[in-house]
């Protein structure tokens, strides 16, 4: 299978303070691939860099070094005439719903907007177009001459999602696109994501905070944590055998619901972590990023950048699996997993 | 910063955004105009303007006279029916020449007008969206425009150009873009990182229509604004000139020639002063009327919340002595108690609260609908719904925080031993200080960005805990070590801008622990942080709480953080409590059908693909609910008689549910929700 979009080793650096101090660096090295029609996860907290990434994708943020290639071309540097011909085939879906609709236009215009770009439609194909995709949303289709401010945040979601499948793209990025509603509206929007998706075939890169709605979704999960990617393989691997103490960390966080099973993955969790978020030391200049709030952090971790290991069908930046890394504690963990396997 | 903000319905927040309104689906500034255009004092500033307009289009079929005709036997004639306004020193009718006058200085104005907004918007506009070394460029620009005295610039002007009003005009108006470039490139850079302007440069739309439609538009409520001020500026200075003898010639009739006549016979013959006086101030005034009007009726905050999108119903900002009017009801709608009679531990109580808001027509509607509540000491309750159940407008009750104009009521309303009902607002302001503390969601906005850490928890102790500066210091420092900050010094050193989300909200607990409440109300403390800050937040939550025996309502609406932190969970739907009771009790059997489809719309890690269960719609408005039970409609197992007459709230030792069918079809709702579809 050949990927609709391939990341090759993205780098993004935003100035900080002034111009003599060294930039930040959101994305450090990422690479991973989204084939045709599939959902791929990125998942991590604030700071991650994965918004990041997509917006790298969708044009919005120059990379600094590494390739973005969709369908075999190479769009990294594109200018904005040229990103006009990748619009009809990338589009976006982002989280905040009250700032993502322009509230001195109706919603019908905002839904055609991506359309009208491409090309010139009439007033009747626009009309009969605009109650299309709000019927594929699920909202009244006469609906459309009205201005935003009268929709709640789950419908503008809807109208945001509409919007964004007008031109039929092949790749969407849900960035957080479901993260600021509330749990049934977020089931609901879900679904229709789900839904359209088994229509029109896109491909989804679907980024959130939330390590199960990305699960829930995404057949490869990309786990990052201060713009590097700590673990990436598919889902199930990923959630049911977390392979990198971050992944196991976040994994550890999430709230079961029922009270008893959630007071005993609370103790696990506390074994996740060395130290909260609000007392973590800063990351080691050279090393690896988690390594201050990593129980297994050794010697190594604060000096050597771990390498991308590819351990058990997945990647894993961890030198808790690298034989070579000198880890005191990298044998135990690789003998584990060979039995893991042989069993 | 990632953040799962809850969002509100439409309805809610039509309570405090919709005031002005003729037609709720307008534009802000189609509504503001709609709305200015109604008051009396801009009709009649229009009007005003209208007829100095026509005036000065049709003076020659309007004026008695001819403006230059002289009749020196006839100088300085007071007001006769010959000369309705009287005569100058060449005996020339003022009436005429005032009516001829105008036509000058208003063109002038008009072109003053064009060209600073010719030159002034475009460019605001790439400076505004496009930023780096264009805007600094234009930014020194107009700061050398701003440092040129415009009166001196404008004199020379007069002399080089010998007196030609247009030039004067022109210059002006080239000096006056600066203003417009400053305001469209600051509205600019606002509207800049809204996300529909992301939406619209990944859909490829073209800079130039880019600009205009999704920035210039909602920009242009101020610039109309500032384009009625700019009108009246250019005629003041025009007129002003005019004093000094500039920008007229004697030989036409105007209103600078007028004025400066006037001021040459201003001791022995101040009438003449007066009508082009009273012309021009009303002019004036005219455009500063309408200006402001119109600044007016721009809804600040609802333009605010259209474009910022961030402010939900509550304003919990909201001064503590204009907070809701409280009252005792003597009915409520919900008859039963939830939790059987009380006893020395409870700590708050409450039966039959409700929250109204008034509709246009003056009756009220509930939001808020009968609520009972019981919490023990010790205890940490869970309030959980979706948005529109009424959890947080419940929260707010209880620190009696309801923004205006929402009325509380209730039967019973008791913290810590303390009669709600019947405290003076001062001295439930007092209780809500020291005995009930606050959480939002947004710690941001619990901490003030002008002052650092230490500061902001070293005052409440030293008003409230009545401890001198160093004893406040240490303490804020040990507040901080409690919620788990290993280096406090340096905290307390930083301002809010300078911490992480996560660590803002330790600080948000800290500073809502410094009246050592009994009671802390939580409003989804944790719903816009990442999922491992969370789990840190309620452990220090859970923590705090068996260390001092505080109590805690946290409203949420994730069911895992219920899961997690709480003892007790109360379910709300459309503004009544429909479940409540021990969270594990619950959590295992859910007895609603809504508490299990709010169960099952959670995707669990390892389930992987397919649809989840969900219901769907969402929850009715306060203003239409319906008569029988408020969730049979999206309910899974509703039958006929669900929604044939109100369904009360039963109490069963320990729980209580508002529901007709059996638990045990109620917990079915799960497995059918997924097939039983109604139709939006």
């Amino acid at each position: 299978m050949s990927a609709l979009l391939r990341v090759e080793g993205l780098v993004v650096e935003f100035r900080v303070g002034g111009w003599r101090s060294p930039p930040l660096r959101a994305v450090d090295d990422v690479s991973f691939e989204i084939g045709p029609g599939e959902t791929v996860g990125l998942v991590g907290e604030s700071g991650s860099g994965k918004s990041t990434i997509g917006r790298a994708v969708l044009g919005l943020q120059r990379a600094a070094a590494g390739r973005i290639i969709f369908d075999g071309d190479d769009i990294t540097d594109r200018t904005a005439s040229q990103r006009r011909e990748l619009a009809k085939a990338i589009s976006a879906v982002f989280q905040d719903p009250y700032s993502s609709l322009n509230p001195a236009i109706s919603v019908g215009r905002s839904i055609l907007e991506p359309l009208l770009v491409q090309r010139k439609l009439d007033d009747a194909a626009g009309q009969l177009k605009a109650g299309e995709l709000l019927e594929a949303v699920r909202l009244p289709k006469d609906v459309s001459k009205r201005l935003p401010h009268s929709f709640s945040g789950g419908q503008r979601q809807r109208i945001a999602i509409a919007r964004s499948l007008s031109t039929e793209p092949r790749l969407l990025v849900c960035d957080e696109a479901v993260s600021a509603l509330d749990v049934i509206t977020r089931a609901q929007v879900l679904n229709l994501l789900e839904d359209l998706q088994s229509r029109t075939n896109v491909a989804l890169l679907f980024i959130a905070h939330d390590i199960p709605i990305v699960g829930h979704h995404a057949r490869r999960i990309v786990v990052l944590y201060r713009g590097r990617i700590m673990e990436q393989g598919l889902t199930e691997d990923v959630i049911n055998r977390p392979l990198h103490p971050y992944t196991r960390a976040l994994l550890a966080a999430v709230p079961l619901l029922d009270p008893e099973q959630q007071s005993a993955r609370r103790e696990s969790r506390a074994a996740s972590v060395s130290v909260s978020t609000a007392n973590a030391a800063p990351p080691p200049a050279e090393g690896c990023v988690f390594a201050p709030r990593c129980p297994y952090a050794a010697d190594v971790c604060q000096t050597k950048r771990p390498l991308d290991l590819s351990v058990s069908g997945r990647t894993v930046q961890c030198h808790l699996f690298d034989p070579d890394s000198g880890h005191p504690q990298a044998d135990a963990e690789l003998s584990a997993l060979d039995r893991a396997a042989s069993s | 910063m990632t953040s799962g903000r809850e969002m509100a319905t439409p309805e809610i927040l039509s309570i405090d955004t919709e005031t002005v309104t003729a037609n709720p689906d307008a534009p802000a500034l189609r509504r503001a105009l709609t709305a200015a255009a109604k008051h009396p004092s801009v009709v009649a500033a229009a009007l005003w303007l209208l007829l100095v307009g026509l005036a000065s289009v049709f003076s020659s079929q309007l004026a008695p006279y001819d403006p230059l005709a002289q009749n020196v036997m006839d100088s300085y004639a007071l007001p006769s029916l010959h000369h309705l306004l009287g005569t100058d020193q060449l005996g020339r009718d003022l009436l005429s020449r005032l009516i001829f006058g105008g036509r000058g200085i208003l063109l002038g104005c008009c072109e003053t007008v064009a060209i600073a907004l010719t030159i002034g918007v475009p460019l605001g506009l790439v400076a505004g969206y496009r930023g780096g070394w264009i805007d600094s460029v234009l930014a020194f620009v107009v700061n050398v425009l701003f440092s040129i005295p415009g009166f001196v610039l404008l004199i020379a002007v007069a002399f080089i150009t010998a007196d030609s009003l247009p030039a004067i005009m022109g210059a002006l108006g080239v000096l006056a873009s600066a203003t417009i470039l400053r305001l469209v490139r600051s509205s600019a850079l606002a509207v800049r990182s809204q996300g529909f302007v992301d939406y619209a440069r990944i859909a490829g739309v073209p800079l130039p229509l880019l600009l205009t439609r999704h920035i210039l538009r909602n920009t242009l409520g101020t610039l109309v604004v500032q384009v009625f001020y700019l009108f009246s500026l250019a005629f003041v200075i025009a007129a002003s000139l005019s004093f000094l003898a500039l920008g007229f010639n004697p030989a036409t009739p105007s209103w600078g020639q007028m004025v400066f006549d006037a001021t040459q016979n201003i001791y022995l013959h101040s009438w003449l002063m007066v009508p082009v006086g009273v012309i021009l101030t009303a002019t004036v005034l005219a455009f500063q009327t309408i200006g402001n009007v119109i600044r007016e009726s721009l809804p600040q905050a609802n333009r605010d919340s259209l474009l910022a999108g961030k402010s939900g119903p509550i304003a919990v900002a909201e001064p503590w002595d204009q907070a809701a009017r409280l009252e005792r009801s003597g009915r409520g709608s919900a008859p039963a108690p939830a939790v059987p009679e009380i006893s020395d531990d409870v700590l708050l109580r409450v039966d039959g609260l409700c929250v109204s808001f008034p509709r246009q027509d003056g009756s009220r509607y509930n939001v808020v609908d009968g609520v009972d509540l019981t919490v023990r000491r010790g205890e940490m309750l869970g309030v959980v719904g979706e948005s529109g159940s009424g959890k947080t407008m419940s929260a707010l009750a209880l620190l009696d925080l309801v923004p205006r104009p929402g009325v509380i009521s209730a039967r019973r309303f008791e913290v810590a031993g303390h009669n709600v009902l019947t405290l003076q607002p001062k001295e439930r302001a007092r209780l809500r200080g020291r005995v009930v503390s606050y959480v939002s969601q947004e710690p941001m906005v619990a901490l003030d960005p002008c002052f650092t850490i230490g500061a902001t928890l070293s005052e409440p102790l030293r008003v409230i805990r009545g401890l001198g500066r160093k004893a406040a210091h240490a303490e804020a420092l040990d507040l901080l070590r409690r919620v788990g900050i290993a280096r406090p010094e340096m905290v307390a050193r930083s301002y809010p801008h300078q911490l992480s989300g996560g660590m803002a909200q330790r600080v948000a607990i800290a500073l809502a622990l410094v009246s050592q409440p009994e009671l802390l109300i939580a409003d989804e403390p944790t719903t816009a942080l990442d999922v491992t800050i969370q789990a840190e937040i309620l452990d220090l939550l859970r923590e705090l709480q068996s260390d001092t025996g505080m109590t805690v309502v946290l409203v949420t609406h994730d069911l895992g953080v219920v899961a997690d932190a709480c003892s007790h969970v109360a379910v709300m739907y459309a503004g009544q409590i429909v479940e409540y009771g021990a969270a594990s009790d619950i959590l295992t059997k859910p007895s609603h059908p809504y508490t299990t489809s709010l169960m099952a719309a959670v995707p669990t890690a390892g389930a992987q693909g397919g649809r989840l269960q969900t219901i769907t719609g969402s929850v009715p408005s306060p203003q239409s609910w319906p008569v029988g039970c408020r969730f049979a409609n999206r309910c899974p197992v509703a039958i006929d008689e669900c929604s044939a007459a109100p369904v009360s709230l039963q109490v069963e030792e320990a729980r209580a549910r508002r529901c007709i069918r059996e638990p045990t079809v109620a917990r079915l709702a799960r497995d059918v929700a997924h097939v039983v579809r109604s139709p939006e």
